[in-house]
């Protein structure tokens, strides 16, 4: 076995660090499903599942078809049972989310009950609809229009689903006309809408559909109305109004990486250095002071090469954990906001809290070699942990007090992103102002929404590279010398 | 082979070296007692040997390889077993030997036979599900043991390796040191069992305040030490006392009188009591005997 690939097991697999890598990536995980469950972006693909019924009979017997979907229009697969008189009609599926129930019937008018539930990631969610159904006017329903479907990418919220049951069970809709305009008041006038729609196609042969006209920006704030006839024939007409039409931005990239540092980055910054932290203490530090590394040391290989192999299986420990955390986070995110990190941003946040969690295990590994007994070790250890990502924000905060530097001013940004470059917690702060224009982290600027150049500030990417490296390397090269040098 | 040249540690400045330009030559196929009080410089030359802690000046080489300058050739060619067993507790033996096999570049099929054999021949193959935390301090050692043998070195150095083992453990530690032995290894042997020392040792190496005092070969142990007289005398008073100390050092042992360093040769030990008996002194033990390893020892430390 290559010994570093033992280092590395040993280094995931203790206690300690399966709770903290647990932690990180499970806590991760949940920062994002919240940030996705509660996000209020029309993009997000939350929502329960809904549902619009249609029908046909034939003599007393009612055929029930139902049309489950999602918030974008997508079907969506359910448990479902109608229910009339308290007499329960279990459901088919007939095709993706297209259920049929056989009701016989004693009045014209009924009002079945349809009890599904369904899956979302990974829970069981239960509703309930009432359908009313009239067949004393008409033997099927016809065509249905549902207003209010999103669509993830589309700068509209005016999109609408048509849904037709057509009589003997016939499920392909006609041909029709779909026209979309603004209306304004109650008055609603056929011939006026169809002299002035603002978007109009043609459709056949659907049972559902979705649609997402595009009406472009002059459409802001307008009421609009959908109106559908039959191109064969003038005589039929069904409209509902839709809108008013409120353009967004959907949820971008850039979004995604400002929300990435405020949540899981807040996270991430806690979690990283304690593992760092104490996986250095219990696979090199105690070993060292307790003579455990000996029996390491008699083996063929230098002092030099032992301490760089613990080390390395340190650091792809810390390292990968915090991909990990960050893939899973995204692709929990990509569920709800169906946007990618970008790979750039991946390989910068990535590259940003490994030099952090590195920083803080070549520390602790200097700190090994300074201290000779293992309270005197864990202690110090506990100590850098707390002052450099626990207290440092307070001891910036108590600095600004001291001298007096206002929020918000160029001062106060020069003395946080010096703060920032002073401890390798703050690292990760300092990629952030580099690439979202805020600083924020351990020690947020009150002004965090105002955007700053980092290139005034001395936060460029040389300057950011050569910061990483010398956090990491500068305590390890002392802690390799003192391993190698003395005793 | 082991070669120890002119080494010398000094841990602090303030302190005598803890060992000073010390040599020593451990020959393959022998085994070489090495004792001393706590203190004298045993243990910080076993673990200069083994590349655990640096010198201040000398070197130890390894079959010609320095441990200092050539550190992985020179340690794949030497195993020690300390007198404290410290490892990472919470590992199984198993998976924690094939991580110190992984340092000696051993096929995987020949890094499991040797584990097995080795776990089998200290007794430990039905404990090696168990973690190192479960195991008694025999135990331990027994495990020491075959950890330090997973290289297969030719030369091994045991750093009183026998403290804490009950009579069992020292019989089977011995063994084994003297199996190696027969396998052509050079053996370092520090105890402070010295009757142990002295029953397997070549020769033995007598270190006191980091220096070697003495190197005794195995006729000089089997015919150690000076001769000493132990004498029980009945009225011993002052003038009994003047009689005898012509013939040598005489020191009181509870009712004994033991006489060392004698100044009188063997053949003619009657003259000793010719000179009490007819001064009306009853002498009522009269045990010539050789001095042991221990007696021997102490006797050279106090020279020294």
């Amino acid at each position: 076995m290559k010994p570093v690939f033992y280092e590395i097991e040993r280094s995931l697999t203790s206690k300690f660090s399966i709770v903290m890598i647990v932690a990180i990536i499970g806590l991760s995980a949940l920062i994002s499903y919240e940030g996705g469950a509660l996000s209020s972006a029309r993009s997000v693909r939350g929502g329960g599942v809904s549902e619009v019924s249609g029908y046909y009979t034939n003599g007393n017997n009612l055929t029930l078809i139902s049309y489950f979907y999602d918030i974008n229009g997508n079907p969506d697969k359910v448990r479902v049972n109608a229910s009339l008189n308290n007499t329960l009609y279990p459901g088919s599926e007939i095709s993706a989310g297209l259920y049929e129930f056989q009701i016989p019937i004693q009045s014209p008018v009924s009002i079945i009950n349809l009890n599904y539930s369904y899956n979302q990631f990974g829970f069981t969610s239960s509703n309930m609809a009432a359908v009313t159904v009239n067949t004393a006017t008409q033997n099927s329903s016809g065509l249905s229009i549902v207003p209010g479907i999103l669509e993830s990418s589309n700068s509209s919220n005016l999109g609408f689903l048509l849904f037709y049951v057509g009589a003997k069970g016939n499920h392909t809709s006609p041909p029709i006309n779909v026209y979309v305009g603004p209306i304004s008041g109650e008055k609603f006038n056929i011939s006026s809408f169809i002299a002035n729609y603002t978007w109009k196609n043609q459709y056949s042969n659907f049972t559902y559909l979705t649609i997402f006209p595009n009406l472009g920006a002059a459409a802001i704030g307008k009421s609009y109305a959908v109106l559908v006839d039959s191109n064969t024939s003038s005589t039929q007409h069904i409209y509902k109004p839709i809108g008013p039409l409120s353009t967004f931005t959907p949820y971008t990239a850039s979004a995604i990486e400002s929300s990435f540092f405020s949540t899981e980055g807040s996270l991430l910054i806690l979690f990283i250095p304690l593992l760092a932290v104490f996986m250095a203490y219990f696979t090199y530090g105690k070993d060292r002071v307790t003579g455990v590394l000996e029996s390491v040391i008699k083996r063929p290989i230098t002092k030099g090469e032992a301490i760089r192999s613990r080390f390395l299986a340190n650091s792809v420990v810390v390292s990968a954990s915090i991909v990990v955390a960050i893939v899973v986070s995204d692709l929990i995110s990509y569920r709800y906001f169906h946007v990618y990190m970008p790979f750039s941003f991946m390989l910068y946040v990535s590259w940003a809290y490994s030099i952090v969690g590195i920083s803080f295990v070549a520390i602790s590994y200097f700190f090994s070699h300074l201290l000779k007994s293992q309270g005197a070790l864990l202690g110090s250890l506990i100590g850098i942990f707390m002052v450099f990502s626990l207290f440092w924000s307070v001891i910036f905060d108590v600095l600004v007090s001291v001298f007096s530097i206002p929020s918000g001013t160029s001062t106060y940004v020069t003395f946080q992103v010096a703060f920032n470059y002073a401890s390798p917690a703050g690292y990760s702060s300092l990629v952030q102002l580099y690439i979202t224009h805020t600083l924020g982290g351990f020690a947020s600027f009150s002004g965090g929404s105002q955007s700053i150049n980092p290139l005034a500030y001395g936060v460029t990417p040389i300057l950011l590279l050569i910061s990483g490296i010398l956090w990491v390397a500068v305590p390890f090269i002392i802690a390799h010398q003192l391993a190698v040098k003395r005793d | 082979m082991i070669t120890i040249e002119n080494l010398t540690k000094i841990y602090s400045p303030k302190e005598g070296p803890a060992v000073d330009d010390f040599s020593l030559e451990i020959k393959n196929g022998e085994i070489l007692g090495f004792v001393g009080l706590n203190g004298a410089g045993k243990s910080t030359t076993i673990r200069i040997s083994a590349g655990i802690t640096l010198p201040t000046s000398g070197d130890v080489y390894i079959n010609g390889k320095s441990i200092t300058k050539e550190k992985i050739e020179a340690s794949r060619n030497v195993g020690w077993v300390p007198e404290i067993p410290n490892y990472e507790m919470n590992a199984k033996p198993i998976p924690l030997m094939k991580y110190f096999a992984g340092y000696y570049g051993l096929p995987n099929d020949q890094e499991e036979k040797n584990i097995r054999e080795l776990l089998t021949e200290v007794g430990l193959w039905e404990y090696r599900d168990k973690k190192l935390r479960t195991y008694s301090q025999g135990m331990k050692k027994r495990f020491s043991l075959a950890e330090s043998l997973i290289g297969d070195p030719d030369n091994l150095m045991f750093d009183e390796t026998l403290n804490g083992l009950d009579p069992e453990g020292v019989q089977f530690v011995r063994q084994l040191i003297v199996d190696q032995k027969k396998k052509g290894k050079a053996i370092l042997l520090s105890s402070h069992i010295l009757s142990e020392i002295e029953a397997v040792s070549d020769r033995i190496a007598i270190i006191h305040h980091g220096k070697l005092v003495k190197i005794l070969d195995r006729a000089e142990l089997n015919a150690l030490g000076r001769e000493k007289i132990v004498m029980e005398i009945d009225n011993f008073d002052e003038r009994a006392l003047g009689l005898i100390s012509k013939y040598g050092e005489v020191k009181e042992t509870g009712n004994d009188i033991v006489l060392t360093s004698l100044k009188i040769e063997k053949k003619n030990y009657p003259e000793i009591m010719s000179t009490l008996v007819p001064l009306g002194y009853k002498v009522r033990k009269f045990e010539p005997s050789g001095e042991s390893l221990e007696e021997f020892f102490f006797n050279i430390i106090g020279d020294n």
